[in-house]
């Protein structure tokens, strides 16, 4: 089956996901996520869980609300003095393992920890960029994690070509992508520099437009650095036949950086492609209803060059 | 028994040192004369990068015979050759990778550094003499992440992130079970390594493929909503000082770092030798005086290898978390050329003291010059005089490459390198 996953941004927006026609939610945690998306506290992690498990309970077969599945994204880099923090916290994911379905990670120090916690095969490896080849997505895989998340830099054929193979891939089709991570302050540097005024850090509004051009990139500055995130929402509703033929795991939309409204309605479009109607008539509806979001196809036609 | 009490005495010298080992200085290349400048210059090891399956694809890679040359030479110098397999490979990557390790093996080339985990897996199967080394790539922080790369991967060497602080590479390196490298000088992704697509976005040149247009160092403006954070003389950049870490060398080697790194495979014959000399020096005199180095001594060091320097440099990491202090906020050229680096020796009468010298940089009469030779102390000597070809007497040497006289009034060698002192 394949899963529609997507990003909790804010805690507030968990009841309109639940209701959203998603499978799989997949949640920041302070001291393991390094994304702009809300990072939820121990307590909050709790009360989530709570408020999942309640949702759950409550379908019935006549009801057309689905089951939904709690993923954590832990992609954060962890420095010597953070690996303490991470062992806690996947010591005590590990004791509630049978409550989420899977950590998305980055850093192998995780798949370390995970198989001391022998939590293996809840791992998914997301190294955003770095998951680029069949072979290295093999490699994963025979290790004993439960998937990878292939690099959305890859043109469709790539993509087609790991999702084909593995078998246990998942594939971001909609939404902002991260473009650059520093472990630096950049905007901080800056604001140093020319004495500025102005909150720069966790400051949601901030981007970036590069001298000749026009796309805005929002940038994002907390403890773990600074993240660049691309100028243009990618949608895949022109590809997704070709990508659903190559059975991935999930496809997941990501919500950074775009309005709740609109991550709903992105999420009601592929849920309706899965459910069997016209992916381009799905996607002809959502662009007219977006037209105005720098929507593009991201690198599933462009070929980068070396 | 005899012998016994000078191992034990000798031990305990041992123990008793800040300073036990004496690291391996790793120099960059981007040619076959590059790589014996650095060997000349006292390099221990020098990576390079093959024709294919590796970053710095503007680098002038090499080729399997330039591979073989480079490791016959570094064998007759007791050096080594590592290469470069440091692409985030695509499926099409790996067309004739296996091959290519095994002829990595047979050239004499002791390891490669690469950040995919299926190309470690690979080389330890079909060119096993070959060392694995995990490229910086793979931003190793942590020594959780070391360990599970020696356990899953079999690593030999473990390339640490230029992330890393001091204390961080001193507790890594204590707890990884191989041996760990650090970069100690040159340039400085901005960005985490591997984890940046600017150049992709803005380009389409693949940064994590040898294609990084260096699109961190653009300039931007900086928005908050719809009101500007920047000003049009101060755009946001995001272009990384240099890294010098000269001053934190006595630390990584108390540490026990087995590898120092100088980067730079696209820098000049004049900036490897510079620089590498400038380190073998630092470093050899470190483990003599088991880092007891005054300061007057240490300024000596710093000054000679940032001579080569020719963009603003900073610790990186090592003091503390890159700040305001390591960023280059104003545009700036990559292509900034180093006038100090005069010419090279081409031969040299110690009767007459008269040199061939091949020009590189304009040269005038009374310029103070150093000449750096490999092995031995850098001298000093005033330009008094210079022919052409015709025999003509020159003010001013203008032209690239031409071939002039001059006396030298010490002994030099052919290769030799000369730079302006002021």
């Amino acid at each position: 089956m394949k899963e529609l996953m997507t990003t909790l941004e804010r805690y507030e927006d968990l009841s309109k996901l639940l209701l959203s026609g998603v499978d799989n939610i997949v949640i920041s945690l302070e001291g393991l996520s390094s994304t702009v998306a809300q990072k939820l506290s121990k307590e909050e992690l709790e009360m989530l869980l709570r408020d999942v498990k309640l949702h759950n309970e409550n379908i019935d077969d006549a009801d057309e609300m689905r089951t939904v599945k709690i993923s954590i994204r832990a992609n954060q880099t962890f420095h010597e003095g953070m690996l303490k923090d991470a062992e806690a916290w996947m010591q005590y994911l590990s004791e509630r393992k049978s409550e989420f379905a899977a950590i998305l990670f980055a850093d192998p120090s995780l798949f370390y920890l995970a198989k001391k916690s022998q939590m293996v095969e809840k791992m998914i490896y997301d190294p955003e960029t770095l998951m680029t080849s069949i072979n290295d997505a093999t490699w994963w895989i025979q290790h004993g994690v439960q998937g990878i998340a292939i690099s959305p830099l890859l043109t469709l054929q790539e993509t087609d070509e790991i999702a084909s193979e593995v078998e246990k891939a998942i594939v971001t089709v909609h939404g902002r992508t991260m473009m650059a991570r520093s472990y630096r302050k950049l905007l901080t540097a800056y604001q140093e520099t020319y004495e500025l005024e102005d909150n720069v850090v966790e400051n949601k509004n901030l981007y970036l437009i590069e001298k000749t051009r026009d796309g805005q990139m929002p940038v994002y500055e907390d403890e773990t650095g600074t993240l660049i995130y691309s100028e243009n929402v990618l949608d895949s509703f022109n590809f997704i036949e070709k990508i659903l033929e190559s059975n991935p795991m999930g496809l997941l939309v990501e919500g950074s950086y775009i309005p709740l409204e609109e991550q709903l309605q992105a999420i009601h479009a592929y849920r309706r492609i899965l459910n069997g109607e016209n992916p381009l008539e799905v996607g002809k509806e959502y662009r007219e209803q977006f037209g105005a979001e720098p929507l593009d196809s991201g690198y599933y036609e462009q070929k980068t060059v070396k | 028994m005899q012998n016994r009490l000078i191992q034990d005495i000798m031990n305990k010298k041992l123990s008793n040192r800040k300073i036990n080992m004496k690291p391996e200085l790793l120099a960059p290349a981007g040619d076959l004369a590059r790589a014996k400048v650095a060997i000349n210059y006292g390099a221990d090891a020098v990576y390079l990068g093959g024709m294919s399956f590796s970053l710095r694809s503007h680098a002038s890679n090499f080729t399997m015979d330039d591979i073989r040359e480079a490791c016959k030479y570094a064998d007759a110098h007791g050096a080594n050759i590592h290469v470069t397999v440091n692409i985030i490979p695509h499926n099409e990557d790996f067309e004739g990778l296996e091959q290519y390790l095994k002829d990595l093996e047979d050239a004499g080339v002791t390891a490669i550094i690469t950040a995919s985990v299926y190309i470690m897996e690979m080389a330890k199967r079909v060119a096993p003499k070959l060392e694995v080394h995990c490229s910086t790539q793979m931003s190793v922080t942590n020594s959780m992440t070391a360990q599970m790369l020696v356990d899953e991967n079999h690593v030999d060497r473990v390339v640490l992130a230029r992330e890393c602080s001091m204390e961080e590479a001193a507790e890594i390196t204590a707890k990884c079970p191989v041996e760990t490298e650090a970069f100690i000088h040159g340039g400085m992704c901005v960005n985490i390594s591997g984890r940046c697509t600017l150049s992709n976005r803005m380009t389409l040149r693949d940064a994590n493929r040898g294609g990084c247009a260096q699109s961190c160092r653009w300039q931007y403006h900086l928005m908050d909503g719809e009101r500007e954070l920047s000003t049009e003389e101060n755009l946001f950049t995001l272009g990384s000082k240099d890294m010098m870490a000269g001053y934190q060398i006595k630390e990584l080697m108390e540490a026990g770092v087995a590898s120092l790194k100088i980067e730079g495979r696209m820098k000049s014959e004049y900036y490897v030798a510079s620089v590498v000399s400038g380190y073998r020096h630092l470093i050899d005199e470190l483990y003599d005086c088991d880092g007891e180095m005054s300061d007057e001594r240490m300024e000596y060091h710093i000054n000679e290898i940032t001579k080569g320097a020719n963009r603003e440099i900073c610790p990186g990491f090592y003091p503390k978390r890159a700040d305001k202090d390591t960023i280059i906020f104003h545009e700036y050229s990559n292509n900034t050329v180093n006038h100090d680096f005069l010419g090279t020796v081409v031969d040299y009468d110690g009767d007459s003291k008269i040199a061939h010298v091949q020009v590189r940089n304009v040269i005038q009469v009374g310029d103070r010059v150093e000449a750096l030779m490999p092995g031995k102390p850098n001298e000093e000597y005033d330009v008094l005089w210079m022919k052409n070809a015709e025999d003509e007497n020159l003010e001013r040497a203008n032209k690239p490459m031409d071939i002039i006289t001059m006396e030298i009034p010490f002994e030099v060698n052919p290769k030799d390198i000369l730079r302006r002192l002021s």
